[in-house]
């Protein structure tokens, strides 16, 4: 006590100088969140493409860019000018290639590029959130669904990277109105995003309008028109189609005949949407939780993250990072429309660090709210969601905060290393579909056509052209498409994850037995390389 | 140098990232990504063994059902009802439960119901009728899809078949036989009943013509370029019945020796049953005053 009292008397300049002997500095703490996810990194590491198919898209126009052959669809057929994927990311996997043709350079700057984020969290978070920096960094460095992407290639985290240097840059800029380099810098970044994945056009929103409610409409006006230029001359460079555009509005994209969407069917879409994400997808992302976990728990745990993170969102809305809340806000407005069967907590991964600073936020406020004294509890609310960052913090609060923080951390890092050892191995399902397109590399022409449910990641392993079936159960219609694409051999696969081929393809084999005939079969589960005759 | 390394963040980020790069090449550089394929577990290559196995149709209608669920579209539950009928048939042919073939003439009719003017959907049910010893229906059936699709090349051969064993009707059988072969000349079992026709018809050059078809078919089939779903014991069966015939006419009416005896021969080598080999041995012994002998 007597110890404290002094320290309070000490003058300031005494303190100061003692200020250096810390050594846990938060740039200490960043160096060991840096370690630690490069060694939670190293763990979960696999060299192999995955088996989710889009890494396999991604590195195939990859391929084509290394190839000069084009930003196109190699491993179709036709060969069709790619229109889906924003280009920022295959065009990084093609400089890749120009040095490797593997997976693992590209898989290994991948990770890097995952480290990297929580680096600019910290440049990020220490300009804006000095308070909740350390829990917020380490909760970035373990998050799990943020590894699982940084060991895969997909577009998730270099769009997320980007999103950070684009805010990073653009909060510089700010600061220092005068720097030209800086104002160019942050205009430039900030249209990245959007070229890097479709979903980035939240970005590019809540740039806009979080721009014009500040008054800088320079920023808001030059990040439209460069938006608009380069959208313009990418889409004259490639194709006006836009699939995503499209899903958004259809039915159901595996079998586009259904039609779109009413208003209504759009505003059922978007309530099953809300309440999915909200009693499970937005738990799952921060709380990795086994499937098998008890449904209860899963909805508890997601709607209280949920809760939290709304109102974080709603007092980031009150700092200098009120673009942060309106860009969730997009976001989320995009997921919410999204094709339900695909809402996952893999489209939140772009988000992940915003939604751990607005659930670290939003858990703050909650805890700052008890106990409630003499105001009401809205009141305090309001006091409170308007000042951010009290001078006095509660110690309370703030080891509340910190034990909620390190639950999280140690569960994230436990998920990861529970299913790391999974990674490495094969299914049977999958060993034997590769051995099948081993048999189709070594055993058919090179001009093979072949149609199988995974076509991208077939062609990477058989180096044989093809297309997944239709899904329709119109099987003259299937048959017209193996005889339209000149397929030569399709697979009859029994994969695990999916009936699809049950369900489409058997029937065309039953009603066309003729046209048929069997080259190579693998069991248990039983797969089955089928010649097409095409008569 | 040291100090730099440990207070600037974005070298130290760097030196890990190095030290770790090395770290992943020790320990995934030997992977290889591509391997060779495991060895093919069929001997014999045949879809009809491969896929009518109860748990392959069982999971199939199990998706089916799934489908059905979901679809509102009446086109597509029209091809999933369908979808469900072949698969029910399938499961009746594999259980030899007929039952099933109730299921499937319901599923059939509502396909038909919806879309009627489908040749397939008629050829199943004409098939499921065939199955179920309805000639009559069957040949109605069999004559709308040919109706729908006058080159459909499987009705064409049924209705022909349904014709020749069941009708009785040669003459009709003949006009399908041999529109079905100006379509596909690889055609299974067409020769052999056109065999046997002209030989009733006494016109035994064009027999014997077509009975050396069905042989050449058979070997087709075995290459690979059958284009007509038939078991290999039909093809095994016109094929064998075609040598006996040749045997047959070459000793009673083209008098060739050498011929008779390599279709004796070749008949052998298909038929084990001993009285079958016993009786085609006593015919040819019957018409030749050189007895057969298989070491020659």
């Amino acid at each position: 006590m007597k110890k404290r009292q002094k320290a309070k008397q000490q003058p300031a300049v005494v303190t100061e100088k003692k200020t250096p002997k810390n050594f846990f500095t938060p740039a200490v703490w960043l160096k060991v969140c840096i370690v630690i996810q490069f060694i939670l990194l190293a763990w979960q590491f696999y060299p192999a493409p995955s088996t989710n198919g889009d890494d396999a898209k991604y590195f195939i126009l990859g391929t084509a860019i290394s190839e000069l052959k084009g930003y196109k669809e190699i491993h179709l057929p036709k060969e069709p000018v790619e229109s889906q994927y924003p280009i920022i990311f295959p065009a990084m996997l093609g400089v890749m290639q120009f040095f490797s043709g593997t997976f693992m350079l590209p898989k290994i700057l991948m990770a890097g590029m995952g480290v990297l984020i929580t680096l600019m969290c910290f440049y990020l978070g220490r300009e804006h959130f000095r308070r909740l920096l350390i829990p917020f960094l380490f909760l970035v460095a373990t998050a799990s669904l943020m590894a699982e992407f940084s060991v895969i290639l997909m577009s998730e985290v270099p769009y997320l990277l980007l999103t950070i240097l684009a805010l990073y840059v653009y909060q510089k800029s700010l600061k220092a109105p005068e720097n030209k380099l800086l104002f160019c810098g942050a205009i430039l970044l900030s249209v990245l995003p959007t070229n890097c994945r479709t979903v980035g056009l939240a970005f590019t929103g809540a740039f806009i309008l979080s721009n014009i409610i500040a008054k800088k409409y320079r920023y808001a006006v030059l990040h439209f028109i460069l938006f608009v230029l380069i959208t313009i001359v990418y889409k004259s460079m490639t194709s006006w189609d836009n699939p995503y555009v499209m899903q958004l509005f259809q039915r159901n994209s595996y079998d586009p005949e259904m039609g779109y969407v009413t208003f209504s069917e759009m505003a059922g879409r978007v309530l099953a949407n809300i309440k999915k994400y909200t009693f499970l997808i937005v738990g799952k992302s921060i709380v990795p939780q086994p499937d098998t976990a008890a449904v209860f728990w899963q909805g508890t745990i997601s709607s209280a993250c949920a809760f939290c993170i709304l109102v974080g969102g709603l007092r980031l809305f009150f700092t200098p990072l009120r673009i942060v809340t309106i860009y969730l806000f997009f976001y989320f407005g995009i997921m919410f429309m999204w094709q339900e069967q695909w809402s996952s907590e893999r489209f939140l991964v772009g988000i992940i660090p915003f939604l751990l600073i607005a659930f670290l936020y939003g858990l703050d406020l909650i805890l700052r709210l008890f106990p409630v004294g003499n105001e009401t509890i809205l009141k305090k609310f309001v006091a409170l969601i308007r000042s951010p960052e009290p001078a006095e913090p509660k110690k309370a609060a703030v080891r509340a905060v910190w034990i909620a923080a390190c639950i999280i951390i140690l569960l994230n890092v436990r998920y990861q290393f529970n299913t790391a050892a999974g990674k490495m191995k094969q299914s049977p399902d999958w060993r034997n579909f590769n051995s099948c397109a081993d048999w189709v590399r070594l055993n058919t022409p090179r001009d093979a056509v072949v149609m199988s449910r995974k076509a991208e990641l077939f062609y990477l392993r058989a180096k044989r052209k093809g297309l997944t079936y239709p899904f329709t159960h119109d099987i003259d219609k299937v048959i017209d498409v193996m005889k339209k694409e000149k397929v030569k051999y399709i697979v009859f696969d029994n994969f695990f994850w999916t009936a699809t081929t049950a369900r489409y393809l058997y029937p065309v084999i039953k009603s066309y037995p003729d046209q048929f005939n069997v080259v190579y079969a693998v069991k248990n589960p039983d797969f089955y390389v089928l010649e097409f005759k095409g008569r | 140098m040291k100090s730099n390394l440990l207070k600037n963040n974005g070298l130290f980020f760097l030196l890990c990232f190095f030290i770790w790069t090395q770290v992943i090449y020790l320990q995934h550089g030997s992977y290889r990504y591509f391997g060779v394929p495991l060895p093919s577990e069929l001997k014999n290559m045949n879809i009809a063994s491969e896929f009518n196995q109860k748990n392959v149709v069982a999971k199939a209608i199990s998706e089916l059902y799934k489908s059905l669920k979901d679809e509102k579209r009446p086109v597509e539950r029209g091809n999933i009802f369908q979808n469900m009928g072949v698969s029910y048939y399938d499961l009746s042919q594999i259980t030899r439960n007929m039952t099933f073939l109730d299921s499937a003439e319901a599923y059939y009719k509502q396909s038909i119901d919806i879309i009627p003017d489908n040749a397939r959907f008629y050829y199943n049910l004409g098939r499921l009728n065939t199955e179920r010893l309805n000639h009559g229906v069957a040949k109605d059936c069999y004559e709308k899809a040919a109706h729908l699709k006058p080159d459909y090349i499987l009705a064409l051969h049924n209705l022909a078949l349904l014709n020749y064993f069941e009708m009785r009707d040669s003459r009709e059988a003949k006009k399908l036989l041999l529109k079905v072969l100006s379509i596909e000349q690889n055609a299974p079992a067409c020769n052999y009943v056109l065999g046997a026709i002209f030989e009733e018809e006494r016109d035994y050059d064009k027999a014997i013509y077509h009975y050396t078809n069905e042989v050449t078919v058979f070997y087709n089939f075995i290459r690979g370029k059958t284009p007509i779903p038939v078991t290999r014991t039909t093809l095994e069966y016109a094929l064998t019945h075609s040598h006996l015939k040749l045997v047959e006419l070459y000793s009673s009416q083209q008098k060739n020796r050498d011929l008779a005896r390599d279709n004796l021969d070749a008949y052998l080598k298909f038929e084990q049953a001993p009285g079958a080999r016993e009786a085609a041995i006593k015919l040819f012994n019957k018409s030749w005053a050189q007895k057969y002998d298989s070491g020659k």
